[in-house]
């Protein structure tokens, strides 16, 4: 069992192979052994931890891909599981806490499963509903617009 | 179109991050603190999770080049201190000195920072986690572990101070050297070093820095060594001793090569050792031993020899063709034997003997002559065999049953084997004596052995057809006189035959074997059924099929032949049994014609000499002549002239069968005059006072007769083969045409030559007189269009 430490001092005592489908938490606990030491995790609030977790269990006999093999999946946001699905329906705050967490502890199932979640989230909107959606307001300065253009140029008809 | 015109972009709200922004250099700054304390052997000191979230959040702060540029300056200070402070100084010792002890203090000094470095960096490259995840994938920059291993190369090896890479390649070749002249290294610190030298890629990106720095100084090493030593090791010792130290020179480089350099330097050494110590000396080694160790069957020091050659292709061959030369060479001994053969069948020879106006002295002479000629013919095949069972083991035992080598030696022995023109005749009298008599002391597994190795000699021999012909000839008179040993050692030699040449070669063996079980059959169904009114004589018949059948007499004119058929039996008891056995043989066979052979026959007569009975074994003609003086009284005289009347037995050979009954060992009859020679007035008498120490006696019909064939006998040999094979080119050429229709003269050439080649070589001019008589016989023509183009007529 590995005890983790939340940001708001949450403790959660997780079995390893829970644990293991971080590569963060895999290394931190192969380094600090099978010692009872609690792995803080000062970027992670205890309701995003705990909802990692859930993920994690669901997902810990899941098929380990190496990083070769899994880029070799066609990435598609149409293939989700009807539990990830209902795992996803979130409000946003917890949706970008999950995308967070997932990013920091290098949880790459999860961060994809986030990342298709907004993807489907955006599909089919128009630009006013997404920026509702996420809550869009502020233009772009004037300085921000230059780089756009700049990074875009090679998308433009010429 | 614009991007900006036509979608006016938004700010995504700012996530509320958890842990405060603060200074990225001043998070740098616990990095580096956190590295120096990761080489100081501190590192169990600090909290994994913070130095990855330093880095995680520099590279979200986008000050990712921060993070990784500054680990690498950091990393940079700290290498070059190290070099100033602990290598620099053992390096210039080895420049001054490169002695054991000296290359010893750099190898470990440098495996020992190394080692350190590695250790730091395991550590490092789990830290910056993220940094390689994010930053290192999307800058393009080797992965964060990579750059520590460039770092420590151009830090340390290519240090600016100190070119470390040449001390170091200095301190590794005198270490090998050393090792080379017996002193023993410490094989630790040279291994730690060279892997660390597989690890680094040179700056070439060609390899790794062991690669461009250090294997081809190695080799070159190796080389320069290995070439001083070889010519005097040579002159020095034998070429058994060279090979055996030459294989243990590689195996000590290969085992060094194992121990502290690479698999692949390894292999590269073994070549170069090839190289220095065979291929270049590949000749002189051969030249210098390998007679002497193939006549000592040496298979240990051949099989070292063997492995040192196998690698080299140029070496090999020379290796293969000495031996060809060697067992060409002991094939001429072998056949420098059969020289007697030849001359003792000079014409000379051969004239007294046809004439029959040799002094008995000089016929017993050439008796004794003939028995030594055929223990010689005999001994050819056996020594042949031998020889062949010495290098059969040779292959085994020394050259690894290698195909190659399997080829070479059977060329050799083909060679040999065809090389003498009466193979095919010695190899069948051997069979021949072997089947006869040879099997007497022998065991089963010996014969099985010995018509194995004959088998195997018959596969060499080009002319199978001409051993057939013999073959034939002498299982016939193995057959009809009774003369085997073993039905099964015949039946699995024609069955091993069949194996080898396909059932239309064992046709007429198995015909003649048939022949003679039905005969056997009918004999006794014959004496069954007749066994009541002549009990007297017990008559056996061997019916032959005269296509299976080879001609068993020896040749005679066709005059003498014709006459041969007027023979009649003299008396009317042997007359009436002949008859009796025709009309029963052509009641159950209608249809067929018999024709007698009493010249083959033989007969068990009991005969009372005076008091003493004697059981005489005698040929049919002997029976004839013998049976005139039966039924004649006591002191009856008969002229030879008048002995031919009554028998019709032709002169020729009527004047031998009288002689060897009355002027041989044993006689019989009593001759006058008593000369040697035979004129037609001579007269014959029963000797009734003869004696002889045994019971039962033979009669040889003939003097003793090599079983090697004389030179007119051979020549009458060729003459049948010859013949045989023009219907055998003939057939197989008319077989091809009638399957293709047409085709062009080379192919038909090739395809006849292929299909004949099993049984015999034709050679091209046989497959054009074949073409030639069948274009006669209007079986072919010639295309109109093209004359070298051959049409099918059916």
């Amino acid at each position: 069992m590995v005890k983790l430490v939340s940001s708001d001092k949450e403790e959660f005592d997780v079995a390893m192979e829970v644990v293991e489908q971080s590569v963060l938490l895999t290394k931190m606990a192969a380094g600090h052994g099978e010692s009872d030491e609690a792995i803080s995790l000062p970027e992670v609030t205890g309701r995003v931890l705990a909802k990692v977790i859930e993920y994690c269990e669901q997902h810990k006999s899941d098929q380990k891909l190496d990083a070769d093999d899994r880029d070799d999946v066609p990435k598609s946001s149409e293939d989700i599981l009807q539990w990830d699905k209902d795992f996803m329906k979130v409000d946003q705050d917890m949706l970008f806490g999950l995308l967070l967490a997932s990013n920091y502890l290098d949880i790459k199932p999860l961060l994809d499963l986030g990342c298709k979640t907004v993807a489907n989230m955006i599909r089919g909107k128009s630009a006013e509903e997404i920026r509702e959606k996420f809550n869009i307001t502020d233009e772009f300065t004037e300085e921000e617009q230059d780089l756009i253009n700049k990074e875009k140029d090679w998308a433009e008809d010429n | 179109m614009s991007y900006a015109n036509k979608r006016p972009g938004g700010r995504i709200l700012p996530v509320p991050r958890l842990t405060p922004k603060v200074d990225p250099q001043e998070q740098f700054a616990k990095l580096e603190t956190a590295i120096k304390e990761i080489y100081n052997h501190n590192a169990s000191k600090m909290l994994f999770e913070e130095l990855y979230r330093i880095g995680y959040g520099l590279v979200l702060s986008k000050n990712g080049a921060l993070a990784y540029d500054g680990v690498k300056g950091v990393l940079e200070r700290h290498l070059g201190r190290c070099v100033r402070g602990d290598i620099l100084a053992p390096a210039a010792a080895v420049q001054a000195a490169p002695t054991p002890a000296n290359n010893e203090a750099l190898l470990v000094s440098v495996r020992l920072l190394w080692s350190e470095h590695v250790m730091a960096m395991l550590i490092i490259k789990d830290i910056l986690m993220y940094v390689d995840r994010v930053y290192v994938a999307n800058a393009h920059v080797p992965p964060v572990y990579d750059m520590g291993m460039c770092v420590f190369r151009d830090q340390v090896l290519l240090a600016p101070a100190r070119r470390l890479s040449a001390d170091l390649a200095k301190a590794v070749l005198g270490q090998i050297a050393a090792e080379r002249s017996g002193i023993e290294v410490d094989r630790g610190s040279l291994r730690g070093v060279v892997d660390m030298l597989v690890e680094l890629q040179d700056t070439t990106q060609s390899g790794t820095v062991y690669d461009v720095m250090l294997e081809a100084q190695v080799l070159a090493e190796a080389r320069a060594h290995y070439a001083s030593t070889a010519g005097a090791r040579l002159a020095d010792h034998g070429a058994a001793e060279y090979a055996r130290a030459a294989q243990a020179d590689i195996d000590a480089e290969t085992g060094r090569a194992d121990a502290y350099l690479t698999p692949a330097t390894g292999a590269a050494l073994r070549s170069v050792l090839l190289d220095e110590l065979i291929a270049k000396h590949a000749s002189e080694i051969l030249a210098a031993g390998l007679v002497r160790l193939l006549d000592q069957h040496d298979a240990g020091a051949l099989r070292v020899l063997y492995g040192l050659f196998s690698p080299l292709p140029a070496a090999l061959d020379a290796l293969h063709a000495g031996i060809h030369m060697h067992i060409l060479a002991q094939g001429q001994q072998v056949a420098g034997a059969l020289a007697p053969l030849s001359v003792a069948t000079c014409p000379d020879d051969e004239a007294g003997d046809g004439a029959g106006s040799g002094a008995p002295a000089r016929r017993g002479q050439q008796a004794l002559g003939a028995a030594a000629k055929t223990a010689v013919a005999l001994r050819w095949v056996q020594d042949v065999l031998a020889l062949y069972d010495v290098y059969d083991g040779l292959l085994h035992s020394a050259f690894g049953d290698s195909q190659e080598m399997r080829k070479t030696i059977h060329d050799a022995f083909i060679r040999i084997i065809n090389d003498n023109g009466r193979a095919a005749e010695l190899l069948s009298l051997f069979i021949n004596d072997s089947l006869q008599s040879g099997l007497k002391r022998k065991g089963e597994q010996e014969i099985d052995h010995l018509l194995e190795r004959a088998v195997l000699m018959f596969r060499f021999l080009q002319n199978k057809d001409a051993f057939e012909h013999y073959y034939k000839a002498h299982l016939a008179k193995r057959l009809l006189f009774g003369r085997t040993l073993s039905d099964d050692a015949e039946q699995s030699l024609v069955s091993k035959l069949k194996v080898e040449c396909g059932s239309q070669f064992t046709l007429k063996l198995e015909g003649m074997f048939k022949d003679m079980q039905l005969s056997a059959d009918l004999t006794r169904d014959f004496s069954a059924a007749g066994a009541a009114d002549e009990p007297r004589l017990d008559m056996g018949v061997s019916v032959l099929t005269p296509t299976f059948w080879p001609a068993l007499a020896p040749p005679v004119s066709d005059e003498t032949a014709q006459e041969m058929r007027a023979v009649r039996p003299p008396t009317d008891q042997l007359r009436r049994a002949i008859e009796r056995f025709s009309d029963a043989y052509l009641a159950r066979h209608s249809g067929r014609r018999l024709e007698w052979q009493y010249n083959l026959g033989s007969a068990d007569i009991k005969v009372q000499f005076g008091a003493r009975a004697h059981e005489l074994s005698v040929s049919t003609y002997q029976l004839f002549i013998l049976a005139l003086f039966a039924d004649a009284a006591e002191d009856a005289t008969l002229t030879a002239a008048a002995i031919q009347a009554q028998t019709r037995i032709p002169w020729e050979l009527l004047m031998r069968q009288l002689q060897s009954l009355a002027c041989a060992k044993y006689k019989i009859l009593t001759k006058t005059p008593a000369s040697r020679d035979v004129s037609p007035a001579d007269t014959f008498a029963f000797n009734s006072g003869f004696s002889a120490p045994q019971y039962r006696i033979r009669i040889p019909v003939v003097a003793a007769r090599s079983s090697v064939e004389s030179e007119q006998e051979k020549a009458a040999s060729l003459v049948t083969i010859d013949k045989e094979r023009q219907y055998l080119v003939e057939a197989a050429v008319v077989r091809i045409m009638k399957a293709r229709r047409q085709m062009p003269h080379e192919q038909l050439v090739n395809e006849a030559v292929g299909q004949l080649s099993p049984r015999f070589l034709p050679t091209p001019k046989m497959v054009k007189d074949a073409v030639g008589r069948l274009i006669d016989r209007e079986y072919l023509q010639r295309s109109p269009d093209d004359p070298r183009l051959y049409i099918y007529l059916a």
